[in-house]
């Protein structure tokens, strides 16, 4: 008997959750809010989504260009070979200025030029 | 302007970027020409330089312990989003002509050594271009359908 009026309670409560639950959200009702805004006129979707008039041609990304990018890097890797300069480059107050620690970059200069010697004698 | 984008969410910025770096005893206006008759696409150029600065700093004089202004010098690199020249876009023969016009040797030092007096930054402590170093030349290249006028 105390089990039964124990489950009656039990589903009484679940009901009663419920219940409260779904009273606010007559109130908060977003969709029917913005009822109109879901069906725009042609003018406006025109307005919102450019895209739609279609100014860009999409077919042009995707295999002429990269063929054209290959093309480009060929030209830039002929054009223009890595070229590193000597210590002569350098102005003599320059060359105190290359291993200057008060660089805005984490390390002086001359540790980013050292690094790009080292990547370009590998790559040999 | 360039405006535009990819199907998958990329901005157009990320398309086909090269980074050129050259030494400055090359001649600046020839090199762009030839750049930019031989790259495909619209493109938008944005030309900076790596250069040495002369700035006055305190110093101590070790004799009569008196502070002193002492001329040092600095290698300066280029910001990230700064470019020297005014013409960006290239889509005619025209615009390469004026960007021609804009990186010759005496328009490109005095507008570079104009940007360095005019930010607030570097007025305090003087600092001046001493020479140039080497020119960076960033060119991205767009489809031509996304560039408007």
């Amino acid at each position: 008997m105390a089990s039964i009026i124990r489950f009656i309670r039990k589903k009484r409560r679940e009901i009663n959750k419920k219940k409260n639950y779904e009273a606010p959200e007559k109130f908060v009702d977003v969709a029917e809010i913005n009822k109109d805004d879901y069906a725009l006129s042609p003018e406006k979707l025109a307005f919102l989504y450019p895209a739609s008039k279609q100014n860009i041609n999409w077919g042009y990304t995707s295999d002429s260009m990269t063929s054209a990018a290959k093309a480009d890097l060929a030209f830039l890797r002929r054009r223009f070979p890595k070229i590193l300069p000597s210590v002569d480059y350098f102005e003599e107050r320059e060359r105190e200025a290359l291993f200057d620690r008060r660089f805005a970059l984490r390390f002086p200069p001359i540790y980013y030029i050292s690094k790009c010697k080292k990547k370009t004698a590998a790559t040999k | 302007m360039i405006y535009g984008g990819d199907k998958f969410g990329n901005p157009p910025q990320h398309y086909n970027r090269y980074h050129i770096t050259v030494l400055n005893d090359v001649d600046l206006p020839e090199v762009l020409d030839e750049i930019c008759t031989n790259l495909n696409g619209a493109l938008q150029v944005h030309v900076d330089c790596f250069m040495s600065t002369l700035g006055d700093i305190d110093a101590t004089d070790e004799l009569t312990n008196e502070t002193i202004k002492v001329e040092s010098c600095r290698i300066m690199y280029p910001n990230q989003v700064s470019h020297i020249n005014e013409t960006t876009e290239i889509v005619s023969r025209a615009d390469i002509s004026k960007l021609r016009a804009e990186c010759a040797f005496d328009a490109f030092s005095s507008r570079l050594a104009s940007h360095l007096r005019d930010d607030p930054f570097f007025q305090i402590s003087n600092v001046r271009l001493n020479r140039i170093l080497a020119y960076t030349i960033n060119i991205s290249c767009f489809p031509p359908g996304w560039l408007r006028k």
